[in-house]
């Protein structure tokens, strides 16, 4: 292996090793800003409440028996919501026995805990559990057993016959009945342990637009955001007062409403999440779509203001159906409506929506913050009110300069990564962001590439704004570049390898550049008198090879005649030659 | 090769050792901690031990290269029938060896728990597979760090930057998740690192 060779390797093995560790310092550094950022947050744009929810007809403010009307709370996790997009975590959720993506749904310890799982090789879901059996004596007992359900039925051992589910999307909260879409098959199933059989929905058309991604219980990120339902509390009536109440007061007494994740079995319903963003409402009987029970929220962002977002879009959302008993009435439970909460990309801003039985949006609020006038003693009175977002951003003390530092940190990427993720930005899952080494959707740049208000040349341009500092950084890198290989007496095509590689990877190249440059102890070159390397065949200055040809003094000299006529006679023969 | 190997192995046993120590004690804390039901402090006592164990293959690449260049032992080997690329070999043979050494034994361990406490292995092969190469491979870039590193006269260099670039390193699991991802990653990592070490190594002049 030539020296030529061996240093190419090494200059490549040493990219590769300081772009790793300068792309890992980098998003560590991006985590800590972020991590800072929503401790600024946290204690302030933690919960959102909309009280009253306004979605139940009896519950009027004039009603002197309510005490609070019921409501909806959206609540993010005071740790930092981001961390739930870790490698790590995800990766756990993703590959650990009953985390929201395994294929295992139910399992435990104990020989007696139910096991739901799908079993890819067979292409059937197994349902491993006990009955209780009582026999004639009057004792009982338990029996194991074994289901296997395919999309043609259920037995007690896997069968071909049964068929074979392709890539399903299960309802993990509720088993009776088990709601399961299967997308190569575009269909519904409902599955009836208890009586083994199964009940197939009508195939989805061609053209059906309809792409369900979740059943049952809609959430992403439970640990980073919940939605809770607020029951109204009323007066208690005493019971010597009955006779005497007041209108109005029967009613409220008579409807309860509760939010329960498991409406399948109150009001024989699911709810579906579409990849659009869209819920539906699914009948358990038939298997068709009912109606539109609301869509997901679209939380604040920096810049981007979309019509509508899909479960990629966000960092967490979470959703809670809501029914309502009616008391006397036994097994009468209504659809009441459902509330929607959603976390932006970078946890900076919520969202909570609430819809109507029909899927009409009732009531909505955002995080927001209180601006104060004062000068900080906290007694001036609020002026107005701030985005959650612009406040994480520039609002809050100490915002502006994590806003800087990201900023900053963003623009020590090398460019070509930071442009690649302007152009991909928009195709990343929301918490990728807190994964990703090389590409950063959750840059300014990125974020920018989303902001729809603008068109795509005024997008592209903001985009080359945000990236001035770094392109700044790679010019004056790939100048200092230039000048130290002319100084170390780099050949001309190294210098503009060097310089391209500067321009594109940024600080890592030029940390590779550092670390491997020649150190030879450079000589004069005897054609330009400057120093050039000795290991090299041409001069890098002048191009001069290392013979440089004789500097051989003429024979003819030009001598002035006062000169010629004092040296006459000394010097015959070289008069000689210089008249010759 | 052989007895290069051996030599490397007799000159630096204390670290080989110790990492097989740590390896025992990481057995021993889990087979402790999921005897007694606390299977939240056997994940974090495990992954505190790992770490320990990537500090101690650091330290063993760290040795076995500063060792060299402060006795000059490659340049007295050198003399001999054998060339500084098998001198190298021998030595990296001897970090995959202490690195397997090491984490199979904690392996099987932690199988056999698994399959006694929760579900049969059969249910997430996958996940094991993943988690491990990932760990092996962290391990091995640790050492590779260690082997850069030790070629160094500087002792204050060789102290935080070892520790500086274990912590970065072992953190790209945490950052990545031990799948796919941070696997290919570590393998390139691994590949830079041995090939600028055995640069390194074969064009020094003593």
């Amino acid at each position: 292996m030539n020296g030529q060779r061996r240093s190419l390797i090494n200059v490549v093995a040493t990219g590769v090793v300081v772009m790793t560790l300068v792309l890992l310092g980098l998003f560590w550094a991006r985590c800590a800003c972020s991590d800072l950022r929503h401790s600024l947050l946290s204690g302030v744009t933690g919960v959102i409440e909309i009280r009253p929810a306004r979605l139940f007809p009896w519950e009027q403010p004039d009603d002197p028996n309510l005490t609070t009307a019921s409501g909806v709370r959206a609540q993010m996790s005071p740790m930092n919501p981001l961390l739930a997009g870790l490698g790590v975590v995800h990766y756990v959720q993703r590959r650990l026995p009953g985390g929201p993506y395994s294929n295992v749904y139910r399992w435990g310890a104990e020989p007696s805990d139910p096991w739901v799982y799908y079993d890819a090789s067979l292409g059937q879901m197994v349902y491993k559990g006990t009955d209780r059996i009582r026999k004639n004596d009057g004792t009982g007992t338990f029996r194991y057993f074994t289901y296997y359900a395919g999309p043609e039925g259920v037995s007690e051992a896997p069968d071909e016959k049964l068929g074979r589910f392709i890539a399903p999307v299960v309802d993990p909260f509720s088993l009776r009945p088990w709601v399961i879409y299967d997308s190569g098959l575009r269909g519904f199933f409902a599955i009836h342990w208890q009586e083994r059989t199964i009940t197939k929905g009508p195939e989805l058309a061609a053209g059906d637009m309809h792409r369900p991604v979740q059943v049952g219980l809609l959430s992403k990120n439970l640990m980073s955001l919940r939605v809770d339902f607020l029951p109204a509390s009323f007066k208690s009536r005493p019971a010597s007062a009955s006779s005497d109440a007041v209108p109005g007061e029967a009613e409220s007494q008579r409807l309860t409403p509760v939010a329960v994740g498991d409406i399948c079995s109150f009001v024989k319903r699911v709810l579906v999440l579409d990849a659009s963003g869209r819920i539906d409402l699914l009948d358990v009987d038939t298997l068709e779509f009912v109606g539109e029970a609301g869509r997901l929220p679209i939380p604040a962002t920096l810049f981007r203001s979309s019509t509508a977002v899909t479960p990629d879009d966000v960092a967490a959302y979470c959703v809670e159906p809501i029914v309502v008993s009616h008391h006397g009435a036994s097994n009468s439970w209504t659809y009441a409506g459902c509330a929607a909460g959603a976390l932006s990309r970078d946890a900076t801003a919520m969202r909570l929506e609430l819809f109507d039985p029909n899927g009409r949006l009732v009531t909505s609020k955002d995080t927001k913050l209180l601006r104060y006038t004062g000068t900080g003693n906290g007694q001036s009175p609020p002026r107005d009110t701030i985005s959650s977002v612009r406040a994480a951003y520039f609002g809050v003390p100490g915002a502006p300069t994590l806003t800087a530092v990201k900023f900053a940190l963003e623009n020590l990427h090398p460019p070509v990564f930071l442009l690649s993720s302007y152009l991909a930005a928009p195709s990343f899952e929301a918490t990728s962001a807190y994964r990703s080494l090389v590409l950063l959707p959750e840059s300014f740049v990125a974020m920018q590439a989303g902001d729809i208000r603008a068109g795509p040349i005024h997008r592209f341009y903001i985009a080359g704004l945000l990236m001035l500092p770094a392109i700044g950084l790679v010019v004056l890198l790939a100048s200092l570049v230039a000048r130290d290989g002319m100084k170390v007496g780099l050949s001309k095509d190294a210098r503009a390898i060097w310089i391209i590689g500067t321009v594109v990877f940024g600080l890592p190249a030029y940390i590779t550049y550092r670390l491997t440059r020649p150190s030879i102890r450079l000589v004069t070159c005897p054609n330009c008198g400057q120093a050039r390397r000795p290991d090299m065949e041409r001069c890098h200055r002048c191009g001069s090879l290392w013979i440089v040809p004789e500097l051989t003094p003429p024979a003819w000299r030009v001598v002035e005649l006062p000169e010629r006529a004092g040296n006459e006679s000394s010097a015959p023969a070289q008069e000689t030659i210089s008249e010759a | 090769m052989l007895s290069l190997i051996g030599r490397e192995v007799y000159d630096h046993l204390v670290y080989v050792l110790a990492c097989c120590l740590v390896s025992a004690i990481t057995i021993g804390v889990m087979i402790l901690t999921s005897v007694s039901g606390i299977v939240q402090a056997a994940y974090v006592s495990s992954t505190i031990l790992m770490l320990v164990l990537f500090v101690g293959l650091c330290a063993l690449g760290a040795a076995q290269m500063y060792g060299d260049r402060a006795n000059r032992i490659s340049a007295l080997l050198s003399t001999l029938a054998v060339t500084r690329s098998r001198i190298l070999a021998a030595r990296v043979l001897v970090g995959v060896l202490t690195l397997l050494a090491s984490l199979i034994p904690v392996l099987i361990a932690a199988l056999i728990l698994l399959s006694l406490a929760a579900l049969p292995a059969a249910f997430y092969p996958r996940m094991i597979w993943e988690v491990s190469a990932a760990v092996a491979l962290t391990g091995f870039a640790c050492y590779c760090i260690g082997l850069e590193i030790g070629w160094t006269t500087s002792k204050t260099w060789l102290i935080l930057g070892s520790f500086l670039l274990v912590a970065l390193l072992a953190s790209l699991v945490f950052a990545k998740g031990p799948g796919l991802e941070a696997i290919a990653i570590l393998l390139l990592f691994i590949a830079a690192m041995l090939v600028h070490t055995w640069h390194k190594f074969t064009s020094a002049s003593f």
